[in-house]
């Protein structure tokens, strides 16, 4: 049995669409193709984006989300069978395709900022959009993050998405400790290092 | 179909694997392996299906099971080329001397046949053939008479904090032995912390039995049959040694095999094997093979679980080594006892309660960077989960028989579990849990910490028994080699044969029985030529 180089698992690794774990560049062009397909409107997703992701990331950071999101979702499939929970002997499957759904809702604020405020969504000053959002969550019975896939408003689902990935993970603990990706055993007695502000 | 061959294994798992990869590097022997599941994905696709794991929660061992043979109350619906050990976290622990003398040291269950000192050689070369990688901990809690194969996998810095904070409370922890390789072995590469053993390695630093077989096969020492369930086994007219096994072929259901062979392994774990055992009645033994004792499928053992997660004044970095962790065996050997008590201890870094909410205390939905500030403020603390695996003696009739109303995709009656503590364990429990969990709240005051939840696991772990091993047919299946006492060529390897579960992971246990059962099965063939 020939082991696995680290070179050649980052290269099989790619076509897979880990978007919970590889760096932007991988999904480089797999957004667009999945726009022609997907309803979720990346100027839209963009705007919702801003105002429920944490500003620290910048407009880079939630551009880069948003790519990964997109690109997430196009690649998911619903009645794919799930990991089996320890001690248990039941086989469980993935639930139905949530985007149309999400981007039903993507398209409910559109049409909520242009009834009550008469201008698009993305025009809405920051504050407004999010206390819309708030709205629409606080009639939702969420705490906990979901699996994204299984978040019944996008917003949830974005969020949940953002916050299950190493990227946040780091920015929590302010530590490059690059939860989930392939790291030298030898350096794992030493405290992460810190976090540099630019990312 | 007919098919030859000297020795045949019944099952795929890691114990199936010991013994055939034993025999085909030390005997002269035509060895055939019956797998009723299929191939798993092999090391090439690891890396792929792990990222759709992580991403999307989807099983990287899809189909790893074969329909219509569930049955409630089992542990893991796992039936593929490699076991449930496909999917296991590569914890290997050893039980303790204790394990095998609890009648004699504390008047509960039952001695096993075999001492610690019988199998340690036996864990010693599990340990090498699997590459565990360990570290000695105190000689009077961890007695071996040779090192580990492999160095420790390094503490992490989590890791490092919570041993100390151990060491504060009492509690001697050391890095856990893992069958995964902290420096390149036999064609394994290191572990580069991943982070997903459990369910999957993808770079194939931590075993599986797939590489056994695909070595064993790729070399021509093991002919290996995957989707084929074996149905019964027959014995020879006028003796009592088996002659062949009938099997189905998933592809071919219409058309049955016959698999001959000098000597039968039963290496399906403790479901199917006694399940096999009971559906082979025949006159001569009209309640199943093996079963003069009627202890076939009785005695089903496995270890419950008391859990806590601590919380602590200590900065922890999620993500380091998740899987790894630290091992105590302390409470595995008390000393002389009031009341019978024992458990291993397990330390873990932990997110509980640490994860990132969209719910703030007053109930008010938080967005943007009022998640984010939430989530840093409770996650200025460190948790611990620790967990205990504590000793549950099995009742006799804590048992595998035959459902007579439901039935496999062959027609053959499914397993029916009924798992039951012994009188003695149902008498200790509540006193075990408690006295778990005021360890930890022990535990957590020496750390000025706090428990901020406690919980217990009903299903048994690491379930074992069913065939158990024993001096003589009166109160066993098999000798304390895996012979059966009743079918000279016929043995059982792995965990069917255990008397007891012991309080620590059973999976190198049931390797070092396997390869103890092929030191004897091996006697009845020629040495291999250098």
């Amino acid at each position: 049995m020939a082991g696995l180089t680290r070179r050649l698992f980052l290269k099989t690794l790619a076509p897979a669409v880990p978007a919970a774990v590889l760096p932007p560049a991988a999904f480089a062009g797999s957004a667009e193709a999945a726009a022609a397909q997907d309803p979720l409107d990346p100027g839209l997703l963009r705007a919702l984006a801003e105002v429920v992701l944490p500003s620290e990331l910048g407009q880079a950071g939630v551009d880069r989300v948003v790519h990964a999101f997109r690109a997430w979702a196009a690649g998911y499939r619903p009645v794919a069978e799930l990991d089996h929970r320890y001690g248990a002997a039941e086989v469980r499957y993935s639930g139905p395709d949530p985007v149309p759904g999400w981007g039903a809702q993507l398209r409910a604020l559109e049409l909520e900022a242009r009834q009550r405020h008469g201008r698009a969504f993305a025009e809405l000053e920051a504050a407004v959009r999010q206390e819309m959002v708030r709205g629409q969550l606080a009639r939702e019975q969420v705490d906990a993050l979901p699996p994204p896939a299984e978040a019944r408003h996008v917003a949830v689902g974005l969020l949940a998405f953002f916050y299950d990935s190493p990227e946040a993970t780091d920015l929590c603990y302010g530590a490059r400790i690059g939860r989930l990706g392939c790291r030298p055993l030898s350096s794992s007695g030493s405290r992460p290092p810190e976090l540099a502000r630019d990312g | 179909m007919v098919i030859e061959s000297d020795v045949l294994i019944i099952g795929s798992g890691i114990a199936a694997a010991m013994v055939a990869e034993k025999l085909a590097e030390e005997r002269e022997a035509r060895i055939v392996v019956v797998e009723a599941g299929d191939h798993a994905a092999p090391l090439e696709e690891r890396p792929a299906r792990r990222a759709r794991y992580v991403a999307y929660g989807e099983t990287p061992w899809p189909n790893d099971h074969v329909d219509g043979l569930a049955v409630d109350g089992m542990q893991s619906r796992t039936m593929q080329v490699g076991g449930q050990a496909m999917h296991w976290g590569g914890v290997t622990p050893r039980f303790s001397p204790e394990d095998f003398r609890l009648r004699s040291l504390y008047g509960v269950g039952e001695d096993w046949p075999i001492t610690y000192e019988d199998l340690d050689p036996f864990y010693q070369e599990a340990e090498e053939r699997i590459g565990v990688a360990g570290v000695q901990g105190p000689p009077e809690l961890d007695p071996r008479s040779k090192p580990y194969p492999l160095p420790p996998l390094p503490l992490t810095y989590n890791l490092e904090q919570l041993r100390r904070w151990g060491e504060r409370a009492g509690v001697p922890l050391w890095s856990q032995p893992s069958a995964k390789a902290s420096q390149p072995y036999r064609g394994r590469p290191a572990c580069c912390r991943n982070d997903t053993c459990a369910p999957i390695c993808p770079i194939g630093a931590k075993y599986s039995p797939d590489f056994t077989w695909r070595a064993l096969v790729e070399a021509g020492r093991v002919g290996l049959i995957p989707r084929t369930m074996v149905r019964r086994l027959v014995l020879e007219p006028n003796t009592e040694r088996v002659s062949h096994a009938i099997a189905v072929s998933r592809d071919q259901p219409d058309e049955p095999i016959e698999l001959h062979a000098h000597a039968f392994v039963l290496a399906g774990g403790y479901l199917w094997t006694p399940h096999l055992l009971l559906l082979s009645a025949e006159p001569r033994f009209p309640t199943g093979l093996a079963n003069s004792s009627g202890l076939v499928g009785r005695y089903i053992a496995g270890h419950r679980s008391v859990h806590a997660f601590i919380e602590l004044p200590l900065r922890l970095y999620p993500g380091m080594n998740t899987q790894h962790g630290l091992l105590s065996t302390k409470f595995m050997r008390p000393g002389g006892l009031e009341r019978y008590v024992r458990h291993d201890l397990r330390v873990w870094e932990s997110t509980f309660g640490r994860e990132p909410r969209l719910r703030g205390e007053d109930g008010r939905v938080l967005l943007g960077d009022e998640v984010l500030a939430d989530w840093r403020r409770r996650t200025a603390t460190g948790v611990a989960h620790v967990r205990a695996y504590y000793d549950v003696l099995p009742s006799p009739e804590s048992r595998l028989a035959l459902d007579a109303a439901r039935a496999t995709p062959w027609g053959d009656p499914l397993p029916r579990l009924d798992l039951r503590d012994a009188p003695e364990s149902r008498a200790l429990r509540a006193h075990t849990e408690q006295g778990i969990r005021a360890l930890f709240e022990r535990m957590a005051r020496a750390g000025e910490g706090r428990v901020l939840m406690t919980r217990v696991d009903e299903f048994r772990d690491h379930p074992c028994g069913g065939c158990r091993m024993g001096e003589g047919p009166a109160r066993s299946v098999c000798d304390p080699w895996g012979r059966t006492h009743d079918h000279e060529n016929l043995f059982i390897a792995g965990a069917p044969v255990c008397v007891t579960a012991g309080c620590t992971d059973g999976t190198l246990t049931f390797c070092a029985l396997a390869l103890r059962t092929a030191a004897e099965l091996g006697k009845e063939f020629p040495p291999r030529a250098a």
